[in-house]
């Protein structure tokens, strides 16, 4: 399944509910949206996903980070 | 005073107080909860917690929410009558917080230690998760106790922290965490960090209501929250050890998940329906890894509908906002501060009641309010009011800013001052103006205006309102005569 928000084919399907037939949630690897079949249209296909809201592997590469990794940790991994 | 030694104890008590709405027709994980709490928020004060027992696909689970979600349920937290006023629960709160610290009292064995996994845990199958709001980046944990040490100092117990963060669940036994540079839970993150090492954490879900409001307050870094909790419910706080590490837990916690942030890790998390009433955005976030979970043989998930003010959050926010705020402008100015709210959108808006000493004082004391350790990324407006001025009456506070503020005297705008990122005005994100308005009566060398015929209650209004009170009571339970 594509992830409705940021279109990556990277999904998995993590969960049935324990009431059989009822609604799975399913978890895309590259964004990190989870969703369960049971929502609403808007929110698990992807065209009709806000477009306020969509994620890009551009956009994604833009987050900031949040707190900072300590520079002491990047220099000790460096070497 | 009672204390409630779990959730379970306290649902009980809020349900004896008519303060506890079971919701056992059928209803959907989304959008029904998130929508049947922010419905609760916008129907009014004083709402009941609610319990759903009956989320379709989760058919063992009970959901509770609003648990904190109105002064009367703050009241009953307290062991206060539960019409208690809020300027009341402010003083209450304020003057429980002098016994501080009381001692906490270890356990060896705890009710969430029913049930543990530690193989294949899934997160998703463990709790029931849903969505908040439409387009939260996924399902949260948000009411969490969330408990670190300090891994330069492993073994002082006040450095111990316990915090709510906001946590988004993004795997299995993966959880995304958002520990800001200035809280304590990031201060033991960067140590870690610079130690290259994972940070031991333990997440405690469906607490007793005290710790919920201890975490959320703002208390020294060496000042434990477990000693804290204990000075507020007035009797030891319970606790009990993480079994994967040394760090302290609350005995009566319905779930404990145990792992480690991983170090240097950052991931993409959000966005999230904030308390400001907007999303986030995304950003990287640090990753928590789960290694043990446990929890009681019918566990109940709690959790916590934030969106545009108000809802639970403010509540919970509120009065551990306003007092360490009072107590800290009390320290610099003991026989002029009366008493503070700060209770919108977590202190962006602060409130502040004070005496004056002379003209232009309560300016000063304006700027000390931004100048306290929550003032440095809230505090955006500081209105002064006299001392007559009862700041959690908003209609008296209109009052002094309608007849006692002057715009060229009374409004000061200090620029480009510190502000929490998740401000939507801040530009760039953590930095904004900040303004005083005085609505202080101007006094001497601050002569202007007329001011001097103030208008006082005709004589013997006090004796009327005793004397109506118990009448109005009466009235409303049908025996008006």
């Amino acid at each position: 399944m594509t992830c409705p928000r940021c279109k990556s084919p990277d999904t998995e399907l993590i969960m049935h509910s324990s009431v059989v037939g009822t609604w799975d949630i399913h978890l895309c690897h590259t964004c990190f949206y989870s969703w369960r079949t049971s929502e609403p249209a808007s929110v698990l296909n992807a065209e009709l996903y806000d477009a306020r809201f969509r994620l890009t592997p551009e956009k994604i590469a833009r987050f900031s980070e949040f707190p900072l990794v300590p520079a002491a940790f990047r220099k000790m991994t460096r070497g | 005073m009672e204390n409630f030694r779990d959730l379970r104890s306290f649902l009980e008590a809020l349900k004896a107080a008519g303060q506890l709405l079971t919701i056992s027709d059928p209803v959907m994980p989304e959008p029904d909860v998130g929508a049947a709490v922010r419905a609760l928020s916008n129907l009014g004060e004083g709402m009941p917690a609610l319990s759903f027992t009956n989320v379709i696909g989760y058919p063992d689970a009970r959901i509770v929410m609003n648990v904190h979600g109105s002064w009367a349920n703050h009241a009953i937290m307290m062991g206060l009558p539960k019409t208690t006023p809020l300027k009341e629960q402010f003083f209450e709160f304020a003057h429980r917080w002098q016994n501080f610290p009381v001692p906490a009292e270890s356990h060896d064995k705890a009710p969430f230690r029913e049930v543990s996994i530690t193989d294949d845990i899934n997160l998703f199958e463990i709790l029931p998760l849903f969505r908040l709001n439409q387009f939260d980046g996924g399902f949260y944990i948000d009411k969490a106790s969330v408990i670190t040490r300090d891994p330069n100092d492993p073994g002082h117990f006040g450095k111990q922290n316990v915090g709510i963060y906001r946590m988004q669940v993004k795997g299995r036994d993966r959880i995304g965490v958002l520990p800001s540079a200035f809280h304590d839970m990031g201060i033991h993150l960067r140590l870690a960090e610079e130690r290259g090492e994972n940070l031991p954490v333990s997440i405690a879900i469906g607490c007793d209501p005290i710790i919920s409001l201890v975490a959320a307050t703002p208390l020294g870094y060496d000042e434990s929250e477990y000693e804290m909790a204990g000075a507020l419910q007035g009797a030891p706080y319970r606790i009990v050890k993480s079994s994967l590490s040394d760090i302290d837990v609350p005995w009566g916690a319905e779930y404990l998940l145990e792992g480690e942030v991983l170090c240097g890790v950052r991931e993409p998390e959000g966005p999230f329906g904030e308390f400001t009433g907007h999303y986030s955005g995304g950003r990287s976030h640090p990753v928590i890894k789960v290694k043990k979970v446990q929890h009681r043989r019918d566990p109940i998930f709690e959790h916590l509908y934030l969106g545009m003010p108000w809802t639970e959050l403010d509540y919970l926010l509120g009065l551990s906002t306003c007092v360490p705020i009072y107590r800290q402008l009390k320290a610099a100015f003991p026989a002029e501060i009366v008493a503070v709210n700060a209770m919108y959108t977590h202190g962006l808006v602060a409130i502040v009641s004070t005496h004056q000493r002379y003209g232009g004082f309560a300016k000063a004391v304006g700027m000390r309010a931004m100048t306290t350790p929550h003032g440095l990324g809230y505090c955006k407006f500081v209105i002064m009011v006299d001392a007559d001025v009862d700041p959690f009456n908003l209609p008296q506070v209109m009052w002094a800013i309608s007849t006692k503020v002057q715009p060229n005297h009374d409004i000061v705008i200090i620029p480009n001052l510190s502000v929490v990122p998740l401000d939507p005005g801040s530009d760039p994100a953590g930095l904004t103006h900040k303004v005083i308005i005085d609505a202080t009566t101007p006094i001497t060398p601050d002569i202007r205006g007329h001011y001097t015929q103030p208008l006082e209650a005709p004589i013997g209004t006090e004796e009327w309102e005793k004397r109506l009170a118990p009448m109005l009571r009466s009235l409303a339970h049908g025996n008006g005569g």
